[in-house]
């Protein structure tokens, strides 16, 4: 790893204070578990003066599980959400994706809201500056040409973090620290489409929790598809939550990660719900997920193969969770 | 070790074949090892190296003016500095180069106070090169008008290897059954956690000490001085602990001169380390070859012929990749019975990164092509693929048409061994019979074997081992041995041997083996030879020891000699086993008398193995070893995935030493082999590596690991240490093909090109399943080429 530059250290104790430290200062990044943003700043892919640990902020902290949600701190470690035992029997997508991050000593620091804030990914971005050089940068720093789709006028890096396909197909919503207070989004309006603008926060805001509404007669699913099981990025991952009523499809959201900018709602599942899953059903859903995602050349495995394979993935998903539900 | 308990004291107690930890574990797994790469010598100064960064280029200018003046910078060297010091087998390197030949080709260097001021510096260096078109694969560098890379190599044409043995027309004739492939296998890296790293340090009569990982420090004497204008005699090699090696340091590699000339120009120690994007860009390859295959066999399945025409992508510079030929051509004569061979290689230069020695060494790349063609010649025939093994299997006492003597051959008992332990031939079959039933998950099963050196390989004119042990007056020993440890656990085995021989504690064994001026001479850590070759050389100077402390216990107590022994710290009575003296009195006695006599003894081990020679006909090792992988697996047909869910491994190991330690090389080896097979891949486009870090570079991790079956057969190797045979490749070796025949078995397709990744077994799957005009429906996996 190239040298880790220099930069001050501040360490508040309030997310108010955070974001008013984040604010004075013109180049400063929020640090949580450090395992995104600690490997970018060494390889100088974030020109940062200031980091600001947000490990000292109490409300940040802690999982609650209501009578009809859960409210989970952005700062709860992905190890910590993985054991929650209320979160594996409720919301066991989340559960299974968290536990599907990196390795068992990355998630012991990542936090929640380092995984749904996750930095885009594109194997022509996260390199080291002579590695860039030598391969004549791209869109996304220093480079003016998207190099994975040079015709294009934006950055088509991937989202590549495991949990918040997970949160969207349970329907989360975020609550959103900023100098102008507190605000509320659902998590689908959380994220744009487009690599280097891939959040919907104003400068300086910070994520501080996560709510997940209960819902009863729902289960839920992540399913990852990569090269090997430990330490390895989505080269696509899919989660789905679905109700059965009897024969029939009583509901089913689906999200899609690693193959897009964002994690991608996948549209279009209502037109399913009410009908039986058989083939014809499962084929449609194939082709609506196969119509959600925008697989680039961002990593090693090719655009075809990971076009094909997400949809196989959310087929299997959807008929095991479907079976279960029988 | 039941029956010891209750034996007679008679009886010794053995520690061979026992289970004993590395001496080094608790430092290792506590954190309190001091790598080289933690370590600081006073004064020390930083060397960084700046890389071209491109394949093939004229360096036009180069204006290091800033970087020199730039405060705390020290030195500033480029290829002007060292045109001349040429190294490598061919003389085809340079510490600093005047022309680009591949991406990783050092430019400049620069000696520093600090990492941080060495970096600025070489962003101040100012480089104008010329593009130049380059040669990125083996065939397009052999085209007649392909761009020169070496002015003295024409043609691009470097090291050549042949081998033929009787009369292939008529063999050709006489098969009835011959398979025909290419097989490409790919580049692959050691990952050694490790990264490269050299301190080095002149003083002022001109004698360089140089701090290295190198796992031959003897030979890299020679090796290294060239690069530095000097002679070998004046270079001292000291190793402090490394983060493994597996081949890569066995050459020298052009960070080392470029530490040792930063040191001499500022008479201060310089130290260069690789970040771990360097050491991926930099650091020696596996060698990648085409590997044309041929093999014939009758209509009973009897091997008739083997051919293969390998070419080899040397990439820009000789290292050992380019010599592998050397083995391949063993494994094309010697794996199974094969009366007529024709072998031939030749390496082309390339702008790709090159290739040093890697584990399995050649065999790797040779196995994974005669396993699958064993397989293939088995369903033509017709037979259970066990029983076409065992029909051409050699027995003890053959002799390969290279001259392998095979004195001690165990590969039947390797082949029925795991057969049996994996219920293998009822399962291939159920396995076969379902691979056209419907279902998205199928299950497979496979078998693979090789046959490698285990004695050591003479390839230089030595394959020796110098060996001094020293006792001192409270029984302890020291063993000062040329035996490297690299984490493949000589410590323990030459611990464990000494402890045996001469009957003392394993924790009053100490090692000495990591400096050139101290310990005495060995060829290296290669050709799975230490346990072998530096077992026996420990052996010997042991029983010398004792030898001599048995002759003076003998008239100290009045005894025969013969009819004493050590054990347990005492001289005991070999009748009954009684204790008669201690040890360290026996010493002390010794060494404070009129004739003072002080325990300190010298060996110099060389094994009975002929020189491998031009022609390649010889028995070039002390012994042979078979060992057979069996391996089962679930592959999802939808998306590609292999899933491997046991191996079975039956290895010929001679005897067991240390138990732990045999493992620990099977299962660390199984798991070079696996990431081989399935998911390590560089990605080198147009000699540029696009995947220089682990998040790209698929090194397997944890959940990868299936569980292990493991077999030791026990053959009782004549020549080797209590009977043990070398054991540490074979492990890596045979793993891809026991996979790659499964993967056959469950779906009915093949690999030629590894790795095994998800995405090239879907596309091999969907076009088994749907042929190209078959008019299938749902081309579910089509098109997914790169």
């Amino acid at each position: 790893m190239p040298v880790m530059p220099d930069f001050e250290l501040l360490r508040p104790d309030s997310a108010e204070a955070a974001v008013a430290l984040h604010a004075s200062r013109p180049a400063s990044r929020y640090l949580a578990g450090g395992t995104d943003l600690l490997p970018n700043l060494r390889r100088g892919l974030a020109d940062t003066a200031t980091v600001i640990d947000l490990g000292g902020i109490a409300e940040l902290a802690g999982i609650r599980v209501d009578a009809d949600r859960v409210h989970i701190g952005a700062g709860t470690t992905l190890a910590a959400l993985a054991a929650h035992p209320g979160i594996a029997a409720e919301l066991p997508a989340l559960a299974q994706a968290a536990l599907a991050v990196a390795g068992p000593t990355h998630r012991e620091s990542a936090t929640l809201g380092g995984n749904l804030c996750l930095d885009t990914r594109c194997r022509y971005y996260n390199q080291s500056t002579p590695w860039r050089e030598a391969n004549h940068y791209c869109m996304k720093l220093e480079g003016d040409v998207c190099r994975v789709a040079p015709k294009s006028k934006r950055c088509y890096a991937a989202f590549s973090g495991d949990v918040a396909p997970a949160l969207l197909a349970l329907d989360a919503e975020v609550d959103i620290v900023g100098t102008n207070g507190r605000r509320t989004l659902a998590l689908a309006e959380f994220y744009h489409d487009d690599g280097m603008r891939w959040l919907a926060l104003d400068r300086g805001e910070l994520l501080a929790a996560v709510r997940v509404p209960l819902a009863p007669g729902w289960s839920s699913g992540y399913e990852k598809l990569r090269i090997r099981g430990a330490i390895d990025f989505p080269l696509s991952g899919v989660a789905v939550a679905l109700a059965r009523d009897g024969e029939r499809l009583a509901g089913l959201r689906i999200a899609c990660t690693g193959v897009s900018s964002r994690p991608e709602r996948i549209e279009g599942l209502d037109a399913l719900v009410g009908q039986p899953l058989d083939d014809a059903a499962l084929a449609q859903l194939e082709k609506l997920v196969l119509r959600g995602i925008q697989a680039m050349e961002t990593t090693t495995a090719s655009v075809p193969y990971r076009r094909k394979a997400t949809p196989i993935l959310a087929r299997r998903l959807v008929t095991r969770l479907w079976t279960e539900a029988a | 070790m039941q029956e010891t308990a209750t034996a007679s004291p008679t009886v010794k107690e053995t520690l061979i074949g026992q289970r004993v930890r590395k001496p080094d574990a608790p430092d290792k797994a506590t954190g309190k090892t001091r790598y080289i790469n933690d370590m600081v010598l006073p004064q020390m100064l930083i060397g960084k190296v700046l890389f071209a960064g491109r394949p093939h280029a004229r360096i036009v200018r180069i204006d290091t003016g800033a970087a020199q003046k730039l405060p705390g910078v020290h030195a500033v060297l480029t290829g002007k500095d060292v045109a001349e010091l040429r190294f490598g087998f061919v003389r085809d390197n340079v510490a600093l180069k005047d022309k680009v030949r591949c991406e990783h080709d050092e430019i400049a260097a620069v000696a520093a106070e600090t990492e941080e001021i060495a970096c600025r510096a070489l962003e101040l260096i100012e480089v104008e090169y010329e593009d130049l078109p380059g040669v990125f694969s083996p065939e397009a560098g052999a085209r007649e008008d392909a761009p020169q890379i070496h002015d003295r190599f024409p043609g691009n044409k470097s090291l050549a290897f042949e081998f033929r043995h009787g009369d292939l027309a008529a063999a050709e004739a006489a098969s009835e059954l011959i398979v025909d492939n290419v097989f490409r296998p790919h580049h692959v890296t050691h990952c050694c956690m490790g990264t490269s790293c050299a301190i080095a340090d002149f003083d002022h009569n001109g004698k360089l000490t140089i701090w290295t990982q190198t796992q031959y420090p003897y030979n890299y004497k020679m090796d290294l001085a060239p690069a530095l204008g000097i002679h070998p005699g004046d270079i001292r090699v000291i190793q402090p602990p490394v983060g493994g090696a597996f081949g890569s340091k066995l050459d020298v590699y052009p960070y080392e001169p470029i530490a040792a000339l930063l040191a001499r120009k500022t008479g201060r120690p310089v130290k260069v380390m690789y970040s771990r994007e360097e050491e991926f860009k930099a650091s020696p390859t596996r060698q990648a070859a085409i590997i044309h295959m041929r093999t014939g066999c009758t209509r009973d399945g009897v091997l008739t012929f083997r051919t293969a025409d390998v070419l080899l992508d040397n990439g820009a510079y000789t290292s050992w990749g380019p010599t592998i030929p050397v083995i391949m051509m063993r494994t094309t004569s010697g794996h199974y019975r094969v009366p007529v061979v024709d072998f031939k290689a030749q390496a082309i230069y390339t702008n790709n990164p090159y290739a040093g020695s890697f584990r399995g060494y050649g065999n790797v790349q040779t196995t994974w092509a005669t396993a699958q063609q064993m397989d293939m010649l088995a369903e033509m025939v017709d037979i259970d693929p066990l029983e076409f093994h065992l029909k051409n299997a050699q027995r003890s006492g053959e002799v390969t048409p290279q001259r392998s003597f095979l004195r001690e051959c165990a590969l039947v008992e390797c082949l029925e061994t795991a057969a049996t332990a994996s219920d293998y031939s009822r399962k291939r079959k159920e396995y076969a019979a379902l691979r056209d039933a419907p279902g998205r998950y199928k299950k497979g099963i496979g078998l693979a074997s090789s046959i490698h050196n285990a004695g050591g390989a003479k390839i230089h004119k030595s394959d020796g081992i110098g060996t001094i042990l020293k006792m001192d007056d409270y029984a302890r020993v020291t063993v000062i041995t040329g035996a490297s440890e690299i984490g493949q656990g000589i410590d323990a085995v030459i611990t464990l041997i000494v402890a045996e021989e001469l009957g003392v504690p394993l924790e009053h064994v100490t090692l000495v083996n990591n400096d050139s001026d101290v310990a005495p001479w060995d060829v290296g850590v290669h050709a799975s030879r230490t346990t072998f070759i530096a077992g026996n050389g420990t052996r010997r100077a042991a029983r010398k020891a004792k030898a001599q402390i048995l002759n003076a216990a003998a008239k100290m107590l009045e005894e025969s000699p013969e009819d004493l022994d050590l054990r347990a710290g005492s001289v005991v009575r070999n009748t009954d086993g009684a204790a008669l003296i201690k040890l360290e009195r026996v010493l002390r006695q010794m060494h404070f008398q009129a004739e003072p006599e002080l325990v300190m003894v010298t060996d110099y081990y060389e094994p009975k193995s002929e020189p491998e020679g031009a022609a390649h006909v010889s028995d070039h090792s002390a012994a042979y070893s078979h060992a057979v992988h069996i391996a089962e697996i679930t592959v999802d047909t939808l998306t590609g995935e292999i899933k491997v869910d046991k191996v079975t491994v039956a290895q010929d190991v001679g005897r067991v030493i240390n138990r732990m330690g045999l493992e620990g090389q099977i299962e660390g080896g199984l798991a070079i082999g696996l990431g081989y097979a399935l998911s390590e891949d560089m990605r080198i486009e147009n000699g540029m590596l696009k995947n220089a870090c682990f998040r790209d570079y698929k090194l397997i991790t944890a959940p990868e690991m299936p569980p292990l079956d493991l077999h030791f057969i026990e053959s009782h190797c004549a020549e080797g240490p209590y009977g043990a045979k070398g054991i540490s490749e074979l492990p890596t070796i045979v793993i891809a093909p026991a996979i790659a025949n499964a993967l056959y078995n469950a779906t009915g397709v093949r690999i030629f090109d590894p790795p095994m990744s998800p995405e090239k077994v879907a596309r091999a799957i969907f076009e088994r399943c749907a042929p190209a005009g078959s008019g299938a429906v749902e081309p579910r996996l089509a098109g997914t080429a790169a």
